[in-house]
Formats: C-alpha cells, sequence, structure tokens
C-alpha cells in the first residue's frame, strides 16, 4: 500500500466492449456529430431494424442527443428503448521507479444503450390513419 | 645601307617565320637566315622532341590500330567504321560490311569468340527441383540472412536490404490505408523475427547488477523494477554503453525475466507456488482494489533464492552486436562470464516450411571467452536464430489468437496417454481414421515429460484455464500492458482453414464453438456493457471474472517451456515435415477433411504470449485514440514460424513490412528505431545513409529540375544536422548563461568551459545526446502547461503538477546541465501541409502568432529567397540563417489517417525549444512553424514534448 503514496502515470485502459456488430455504434466525443448521426441514419435505413447506440461517461450526452435527432428525423416511424449499465474501466498505476509495485484499479462509468429500432408498419400506418382522421 | 635594310627586313620576316617555327616543338631553330622557299622548311628536326610532343597523337593512333587488329577488343569491325560508312543490319548481312574490311567481318561473324560465355539458363524443370532450387536459396542466402518466412514474403513484398538481413519492406498491392484500417479495426500481422534475443543467465542479484551500468531509472523503468522481475510483464528500457548515461545511447530493447514455477530442483520454489495460490484466492475473495503486491514479493523471495535466472532481451539488428557488446561487458565487470556468440548466418533453410533436416542444429556457436565455464557466473548467449517473433497488431488480434491457437489438452497431472488421445479424438470428431494405439515411446517428448511433473501440469492447467476466460476480451488492448502468457499449443497446421477467410467469419467460427464448449458465456453476457446485470450475477457464480483476472493478473501464468533450449531444439527437430504432412492428406478418404494424427505424432509447440499495448489512453495529445496499436507478440521456437504465419494469414490477418511498422509507430506517436534515435550509433548510421541516397538522387537531376536549396535556405536538406545545430544553441547558450550567473565548477560547467576556450572542438567534447529524463520531460511539459492548470487538470494530476516549475528560470534551473541535449516533440499540423522529414522548426515571431490567434486559417510566414546580398550576408550560424530561428528538424513525419493531419516526430534543442516555450504565449499549446526543405513556406503546427 506504500506505492500510492508515490509518483505514478496513470493509463487507462479502453473500456471492454462486447461483440461488435453492425448496428452497434460507440459514440466517442471527438468525431463529428454531424458524422454520427449520418452513419446511424444510414444504418438504420439499410436492412437493419434496430441501432444499439452506445454512449459511455461524458459521451451520454452526446448518446442521447444522436438517438433524439434519429427519432425526430424518423417522424414517428422510430422508436428508442433505453437502458443504463455501470461499466467497469481499468486504471494502471506504473510506478516512476523500480522500488514500486504497478498496480491497477477498477473504476465504473456510468453508460446509456439506446435502441433505436424501427416500428412496426402496421402500428406507424394506424397511427398515420389516426392522425389524418383526427 | 638599302641591301642591309632590305636584308634587315629580310631578316626581321624571316625572324618571324623561325619564330613561329621555333614556336612549334621539334623544328630545330635555324642558325642562319637563308633566303627562298626552303628557308620556310625546317632544316633538321630534333626527333626526340617531336615524338615526345606527338606522344599523345601517336598513342592514340597506337592504340586505334590495335584495337582495330584486336579481335578480342569487344569491337567488331563495322562498329570501328565511321559514323558515314556504317550501314543497317551490318552485323547480320556481310555484303553491307565495306569490300576492304568484309573479310573480316565475315570472320568474326562466325567466330562469336569476343563474347562472354552466356551459360544457357537451365530449364525451369531443373531449376524447380527441389535440390536445385534449395541450393540456390543456399546461394542467396549467403550475402543476406534471411527469415524463415522469407520465399512468402518475397512472393509478395518488396524486399530490401537491411541490416544483415533481406526484409519485406511494403506489400506489393497498395496498402497504405488498408494497413491502417487493418491497424485500427482489423489485425495486422508481421514477421519481427529479425529482432534478436540476447540471453543473460545467472544469479538475479548479479544481472540487476550488470545491468544497471546499462540502464537508468531516470530514463523510465529499468531492468531491475519490480514489476518486470516476476517475469509477468515484458519491459522496455533504453541502453546505454557502460555507466555512460546520458550519453552514448544505443537502442531501446524489451526485455523479460523468465518466470520460474516449474522448476524440478526447488522443491522451496513450488511450496512458495502453492502459498501464491492461497494468496490469490484470498485475493480473489477480497475486493476489487486489492494489490497484487504480496504475491509479488514472495515472487522476488523466490528469485533471489533460486541461482539460475534467465533474462531474455530482444534488440533490432541494427544494433544487436553492439548491443550483445555492451552486455558482455557489463557482465563481465560484474563476474566471470562465458559468451557464446551465434554463427553469422542461420544455416536452416527453409523453403516454404519445409525444413532442411541435415542442417537443422547449427544454430549457435560455443566461443568461450573464459576458459572454466564451469565456475562463470554468467552467462551471456544470442539466441539470433533460435527464437522467432510475429507480431499481430490490431483489435481483432486476439480473437485471431484464440481462433488460431488450439491448446494442448492433457494436463491433468495423472492423464495417461490413452486419455489425451481420447480427448484429441473427441475434439477432432472425427473417428472414422482411428489409429492403432500404439504410440511410439522410444522417444519421450517433452510434453510428455511435462505433463508427469505435478507443478508443470498444474501451470499448464492454469494457462489454458486464464486463456479460456480471455477469449471474451474484445482486444489485446483491456489486457495489462505487456502481459506474459505462456501456452502450449498443438500444431497449427492441422487446424488449417480449408481456404483463406476474412478475419470475422474466421472469428465468428472459434466464437460459436467457444459458446458451445464452455457453458458460462452465454452469447448475451459476451457483451459486457450491454448487460452488466447479468455479468454481474455470473461473476458471484464464478471465482475470478474476467474483469478480474484482467485488473488482477495472474502471476503464474508466464511460465514456459520455451526458455529451455533442450525443448526448443527438440521441438523444432521433431516437427513433422510440410511434405510428409501433405502425403498424409492426400491419403484422407474425403478431400478437405481435417487430419487425424496420432498423439504422439502431433507436435506441441511451447509458445510465449506478450501483449503489446499500443497507445495509452492517458489523453496527452498524441492525438490517437486509447488502444489504437495494441496486439499481441508471439514467440516461437524456430522452424515454426511459416506454420503458424499461414495460419495466421488464412484466418484473414493483413500482412505487414518494416513501413507498416514505421506508419505505426508514427500514428501511434513513438519515435521509431533506428530513424527518430539521432543520438544512437544505428541513428547516425541511418542518417547518414538517407543523406547519401538523397544527395545522389539530388545529383541525377538537372538544375532547372530540382530544389536550388542553397535560395531555399535549406543548409542540409538531405539529413537533419544535429551536431551543427546543437553545437550553435550550446554555445549561444552557455556564453548567455555565463553572463547571468557565475559558473560553477562542477561537472556540468565543463560544457561552458569548453566552449569558452574553444568554440571549434566544443561538439567533439560533448556529443550530442536526446534528453530521456522522465523528471526534465515531465517540468519541460508542465511548463508548457503552466497556466493551463487550474481550470482542467486540477486534482488529477497534483502529483505531475507538484514539482511543475512556474517560471523560465526554475525550468532552465531544472535543465541547465543538459544544454546539448535533444528533445524529442511531437507536431501536429494546424491546417494543411506534412511535416516531412528534414523540415525545420522554427521560432514564430511575435506578429506570427498574433496572426494565428486572429484567425486560424493563416497559412504563416514565407521565407524570401536566399540571393543577392541576402546569401552574401548569409554566412551565418544555422541556427539564424533564416529568418525565423531554427531550433529542431523534423526526423519522420506524413500525413496521419488517425488525427486527419500532418504528423510527425521531430527533435529540438533543449535551449531553442526553451526559448521557443518562453516567446509562446501560454495558451497550453505550443505553437512552432514548420517547413519543408523544398519550399519558402512556413506552416504552423502544435508542438507537444514527448
Amino acid at each position: 500500500m506504500a506505492d500510492r503514496s508515490s509518483s505514478n502515470v496513470v493509463k487507462k485502459r479502453p473500456p471492454q466492449k462486447g461483440q461488435k456488430r453492425r448496428n452497434d455504434i460507440y459514440v466517442n466525443r471527438k468525431t463529428d456529430f454531424a458524422a454520427q448521426l449520418e452513419r446511424c441514419q444510414k444504418s438504420l435505413d439499410s436492412s437493419e431494424q434496430e441501432v444499439r447506440i452506445h454512449g459511455l461517461g461524458a459521451a451520454i450526452n452526446r448518446a442521447i442527443n444522436l438517438a433524439m435527432q434519429l427519432e425526430q428525423r424518423g417522424q414517428g416511424t422510430v422508436e428508442l428503448s433505453t437502458t443504463t449499465s455501470s461499466v467497469k474501466l481499468v486504471d494502471d498505476f506504473e510506478p516512476e521507479d523500480d522500488d514500486h509495485e504497478e498496480y491497477s484499479k477498477v473504476r465504473t462509468n456510468s453508460a446509456v444503450h439506446i435502441r433505436v429500432y424501427k416500428k412496426p408498419l402496421s402500428q406507424v400506418n394506424s397511427e398515420g390513419a389516426s392522425k389524418t382522421a383526427t | 645601307m638599302a641591301s642591309s635594310s632590305a636584308g634587315n627586313a629580310k631578316e626581321q620576316k624571316s625572324g618571324r617565320k623561325r619564330k613561329r617555327n621555333s614556336d612549334i616543338p621539334g623544328f630545330a631553330p635555324l642558325l642562319s637566315s637563308t633566303p627562298g622557299v626552303t628557308s620556310q622548311a625546317p632544316r633538321a628536326i630534333n626527333a626526340e622532341l617531336f615524338a615526345a610532343s606527338r606522344a599523345l597523337e601517336i598513342k592514340n593512333m597506337v592504340r586505334a590500330i590495335t584495337e582495330a587488329d584486336k579481335i578480342s577488343g569487344g569491337k567488331r569491325v563495322f562498329q570501328t567504321l565511321p559514323r558515314h560508312m556504317r550501314r543497317r543490319a551490318m552485323s547480320h548481312n556481310v555484303k553491307r560490311v565495306p569490300v576492304r574490311v568484309r573479310q573480316r567481318a565475315a570472320f568474326e561473324m562466325h567466330t562469336p569468340t569476343n563474347k562472354p560465355e552466356i551459360q544457357k539458363k537451365k530449364s525451369r524443370y531443373h531449376r524447380r527441383q527441389p535440390k536445385n532450387l534449395l541450393e540456390e536459396y543456399t546461394r542467396r542466402q549467403r550475402k543476406h540472412v534471411w527469415l524463415e518466412t522469407h520465399i512468402w514474403h518475397a512472393k509478395r513484398m518488396k524486399m530490401i536490404d537491411a541490416w544483415g538481413y533481406r526484409l519485406a519492406d511494403h506489400p506489393n498491392d497498395k496498402g497504405f490505408r488498408a494497413a491502417y484500417r487493418a491497424v485500427k479495426n482489423n489485425c495486422i500481422l508481421q514477421d519481427m523475427s529479425y529482432y534478436g534475443c540476447i540471453e543473460v543467465t545467472g544469479t538475479q542479484s548479479q544481472i540487476i547488477q550488470a545491468m544497471r551500468h546499462l540502464t537508468n531509472q531516470e530514463a523510465g523503468l529499468t531492468i531491475a523494477a519490480r514489476c518486470y522481475l516476476s517475469g509477468t510483464r515484458e519491459g522496455n528500457v533504453m541502453l546505454y554503453s557502460f555507466d555512460q548515461f546520458p550519453h552514448g545511447a544505443i537502442t531501446p530493447v524489451s526485455f523479460l525475466w523468465r518466470q520460474r514455477t516449474r522448476t524440478e530442483t526447488a522443491t522451496i520454489t513450488e511450496k512458495v507456488q502453492h502459498s501464491d495460490k492461497h494468496e490469490l484466492q484470498q485475493q480473489h475473495v477480497d475486493d476489487d482494489d486489492v494489490t497484487k503486491d504480496h504475491v509479488s514479493e514472495a515472487n522476488c523471495r523466490i528469485h533471489e533464492k533460486e541461482a539460475d535466472s534467465q533474462l531474455w532481451i530482444w534488440s533490432h539488428p541494427a544494433s544487436f552486436s553492439s548491443v550483445f557488446d555492451a552486455i558482455t561487458e557489463a557482465c563481465i565487470s560484474v563476474g566471470k562470464t562465458s559468451v557464446e556468440k551465434d554463427s553469422k548466418f542461420p544455416n536452416v533453410v527453409e523453403k516454404d516450411g519445409i525444413a532442411n533436416p541435415e542442417q537443422l542444429d547449427q544454430g549457435t556457436q560455443s566461443i568461450p571467452l573464459v576458459n572454466d565455464i564451469e565456475h562463470s557466473e554468467l552467462k551471456v548467449i544470442s539466441h539470433r536464430f533460435d527464437l522467432l517473433r510475429l507480431r499481430l497488431t490490431g483489435p481483432q488480434s486476439h480473437a485471431l489468437l484464440a481462433s488460431t491457437l488450439k491448446l494442448f489438452t492433457g494436463s491433468k497431472p495423472k492423464d495417461s496417454e490413452d486419455k489425451s488421445e481420447n480427448n484429441t479424438l473427441h475434439k477432432e470428431q472425427s473417428t472414422t481414421f482411428c489409429n492403432d494405439k500404439g504410440i511410439n515411446s522410444s522417444s519421450l517428448k517433452w510434453w510428455k515429460t511435462s505433463l508427469d511433473s505435478p507443478s508443470d501440469s498444474l501451470v499448464q492447467s492454469t494457462q489454458s484455464a486464464l486463456w479460456d476466460k480471455l477469449k471474451k476480451a474484445c482486444s489485446p488492448s483491456v489486457l495489462p500492458p505487456g502481459c506474459v502468457i505462456g501456452l502450449t499449443v498443438d500444431d497449427p497446421r492441422l487446424y488449417l482453414p480449408v481456404k483463406k477467410t476474412s478475419i470475422a467469419s474466421a472469428t465468428e467460427g472459434i466464437n460459436s464453438e467457444d459458446s458451445d464448449s464452455c457453458d458460462d458465456t452465454e452469447p448475451e453476457s459476451s457483451d459486457l456493457i450491454n448487460s452488466a446485470d447479468q455479468a454481474t450475477s455470473k461473476l458471484e457464480k464464478k471465482q475470478p471474472s474476467f474483469e478480474h483476472v484482467v485488473t488482477h493478473w495472474p502471476t503464474d501464468v508466464a511460465g514456459s517451456r520455451i526458455w529451455d533450449q533442450s525443448v526448443r531444439r527438440e521441438v523444432k527437430d521433431t516437427k513433422m515435415p510440410e511434405q510428409e504432412l501433405n502425403r498424409k492428406r492426400s491419403e484422407l478418404l474425403v478431400p478437405g477433411s481435417p487430419l487425424d494424427l496420432k498423439p504422439a505424432e502431433i507436435s506441441h509447440i511451447p509458445v510465449l504470449l506478450i501483449q503489446q499495448p499500443g497507445c495509452s489512453g492517458a489523453s496527452r495529445d498524441t492525438g490517437a485514440s486509447a488502444g489504437y496499436g495494441s496486439g499481441w507478440d508471439i514467440i516461437l521456437p524456430s522452424g515454426w514460424a511459416m506454420a503458424f504465419w499461414i495460419a495466421f494469414v488464412y484466418r484473414g490477418a493483413r500482412t505487414g513490412g518494416l513501413k507498416e511498422s514505421q506508419t505505426l509507430a508514427l500514428e501511434q506517436g513513438v519515435p521509431f528505431f533506428p530513424n527518430d534515435f539521432p543520438d544512437t550509433p544505428a541513428g547516425e548510421a541511418y542518417n547518414k545513409k538517407s543523406k547519401e541516397d538523397g544527395e545522389s538522387q539530388y545529383s541525377r537531376y538537372p538544375p532547372a529540375k530540382r530544389p536550388n536549396y542553397d535560395k531555399l535556405g535549406a543548409k542540409s536538406p538531405f539529413t537533419p544536422p544535429w551536431r551543427e545545430l546543437v553545437k550553435d544553441w550550446s554555445t549561444c547558450e552557455a556564453t548567455s548563461s555565463k553572463t547571468a550567473e557565475t559558473i560553477s565548477d562542477s561537472t556540468k560547467s565543463s560544457t561552458v568551459a569548453t566552449s569558452e576556450s574553444s568554440q571549434t572542438d566544443d561538439s567533439v567534447v560533448q556529443p550530442l545526446y536526446v534528453l530521456r529524463s522522465r523528471s526534465k520531460l515531465s517540468a519541460l511539459r508542465n511548463y508548457v502547461l503552466r497556466d493551463k492548470k487550474p481550470q482542467k487538470r486540477g486534482s488529477k494530476h497534483h502529483v505531475m503538477m507538484s514539482n511543475a516549475p512556474s517560471s523560465l528560470d526554475d525550468l532552465s534551473s531544472v535543465v541547465k546541465d543538459d544544454l546539448n541535449s535533444l528533445v524529442c516533440v511531437l507536431v501536429r499540423m494546424v491546417n494543411r501541409n506534412v511535416p516531412v522529414p528534414n523540415s525545420a522548426l522554427a521560432i514564430p515571431s511575435t506578429e506570427d502568432t498574433t496572426k494565428l490567434v486572429k484567425c486560424k486559417d493563416i497559412a504563416g510566414p514565407v521565407e524570401p529567397l536566399h540571393k543577392g546580398p541576402r546569401a552574401q550576408a548569409a554566412e551565418k550560424s544555422l541556427r539564424n540563417s533564416c529568418t525565423r530561428e531554427i531550433v529542431g528538424f523534423v526526423s519522420s513525419g506524413h500525413f496521419s489517417l488517425a488525427r486527419g493531419c500532418g504528423f510527425g516526430v521531430a527533435f529540438c534543442t533543449l535551449p531553442g525549444l526553451m526559448k521557443l516555450l518562453s516567446c509562446t504565449s501560454s495558451t497550453g499549446e505550443a505553437v512552432v512553424l514548420v517547413r519543408g526543405p523544398s519550399t519558402q513556406q512556413y506552416r504552423f503546427a502544435y508542438l507537444t514534448i514527448l
């Protein structure tokens, strides 16, 4: 435990992702927002029935924003279902001198997983009909 | 008078003639003036003089005659004819030759004597005969060392001669972006076997003591660092010549201690090991933040007790011999040392995986330096051609490895041979070709003996359990940096896919198989993020979860029998030849079905897997995302490269060469050896070579078609003039510091003293070096961030900030000893353009920076042409040769696909960098001007101190 007092270099490992499918979109804060949106839209417009948007930590806002934009663009054809989770992240503490051990710590960060899926066609139609009726 | 006058006139006339005659050498001067025509001609000729003056003409004539005469002169008769007499097709048709020489021409035509004997090329069939092909390969290998995968590479890649090897430079297809994508999303495979391994054995304390002479803690963790001693991690360290830090840098090396968990001799070891396990178990019960201190301490204790520690040091071939010599020197200084050098070239010839059996065991030659080898305490052995290293880089490399490596099952300690056979049979699920149970018991295989010893099999079972658990990992980057796993795997040729597949389909197969075989990984819970709740519920059920393993890396999985020379040799010798394997395949009833061999026939190969961490997510502005460039290194015994290579390639790994390594290093933002190590001998050699190449290429172009570097003000356009630059800056700085403060008479003032006494030999006395001291570099970095501190990096980085110098004076007091040093920096272009190698880094003037602050898209200042009075006045130092002060040069750079802008690794002189940092406004990011050697335009770039 004496290690903790000495100076360390912190190195963060990337989070463990699941097996990445084609409709999994991991959101970061560096990529241009419009590009991310386009990517989601493209995936949604293709044969995929749903897109999963994953946002971790500070990217949660952006993930939500993306999903909302998709919903808005969909004009009622797209729905969202959101789950949250805690992701365990690992930080490696490397000592700066030879006499100390390295150690790693786990911290948790919150994540959001938004499933953006196309509404079943019948539902959309009936909704549209009811709308026009009113 | 008249006559006399006339005679005078005549005399004058003849005198003129005479004069003219006497001008011509060889003509005897006339003694008397005789009128008449005859007087015009010389009376006599001095033959000697005449001949001497005509010597050249005579020589030419004689040569022409002899050439005309000579039949073996290289020229044929019609070629000696004057141009106007030559005709088309004279060599074919004698009648076109003038009659005078026709006979000779006809003679020449029918006797082709003067041509060198052209041996008729043997027929392709003959050349392709295995024996002849092999002969040809051995002949070609005499000049350069070939890797085992050479033939495969030579068919697909541009091969270059480098460091005594013939290495693949880059693939022949267009691969720049493809290679980047492979690293980013998939997996790239490289043969790094040209890296040589040096083994040091002896007591650990002595090895550490020896290595202390070559490394320094200032430059980062050394070989003696506690986290490396247990052998669970591979480390990287910069080697310096014997006690010469910070001068005399040799090369960066990676090193690995052998993990001794399986020695039969030391029963103590095992006991401690068991206690280790107990501790580990306790740890698992503990909370997540428990360190593995005590375990490693226990491991250290083992090592101190043990007499024979083993250390592997992997070195680049450019510096291999110097590293070997340095290590030998260091070891000799500590204790008696015996040295085993490798033979210059490996005699093993491999052609597409078929080993030449007669030449197998000539790997190393023992050259004992000390007579009594038995009493020598330390041993330095070169395993240059005994070990192979393949490198897989990219997130998919883990899945690829998991699908390729079939673990040797039979790990139970009391597992009989029958059972292991059954196991393999079950695994194969092809009982149609069940063989008889006759097991060749004459030769005891190494894996059988290792099975018999309980410690070994215990280790093996923990290793395979760990590997099974790790199959879930999405990328090697989620594992601890540099972690090592030893595995025993089956011959990968037996599980080769029928045809080459893409990486996704290859790894999909293993994943589905995975979920079949081990029931604990259900398809949903494999997605950790998605179903964290399920994962936690699983966590309670199964003791050491994936996360737990990843954070608390077990300390007993790095052991492997690959460390034993005898095992390596045996594995190599008992390898089933490709030919034999193919024959067995051809005997299969259903072509393409998996081969079913007797358990005794299947080779089991000990391999070491070493994780390469790639970019750390420390979010320093190197730009690449965390985990970029992470991968696995696989260390194999020699002879097995092709088997594994093909197995990886068939599962969809992209392959790369040296150039891919270079671009990968640049994208990661790390200096590449030897290009970016100007203070090492290898780096100097590289610079010298690039200068020669550049000059020769430059001289091939006409002046109008090449840049005029004098006018552009590029003093050294082909290689960065490090020495000159450092000299300029250090002398200037030294003199200025002399005026500022009184010189103290410690060691560091020697620079000042020498610069005072004689400025010329300053650079000779104090060679340049690259600043690698961590504390000084972090002081420099913190100085850049001096005003950014309060906003962002408050509490998190308090440790780093504690020694942050706030003012320039503090900083200069920290680094005052290092005036002769270079600092490695990264430059990232603000706008467009690319920092090409040898671009100059210059300090922007205040107008420049204000302009940049005002408008970010501004192009940057322009250097006026160096001509006219300016050029004459420009006999200044390199530093002040342009309008902006030059502080450094780019050593390698190109467009970075990870960042989307030009990016490069550069070096600045320390005084220059300090001046630059003090000049720049403290906005947190230093801005520097970059100008390529063939342009006048300066461009802005952000500067990061590495």
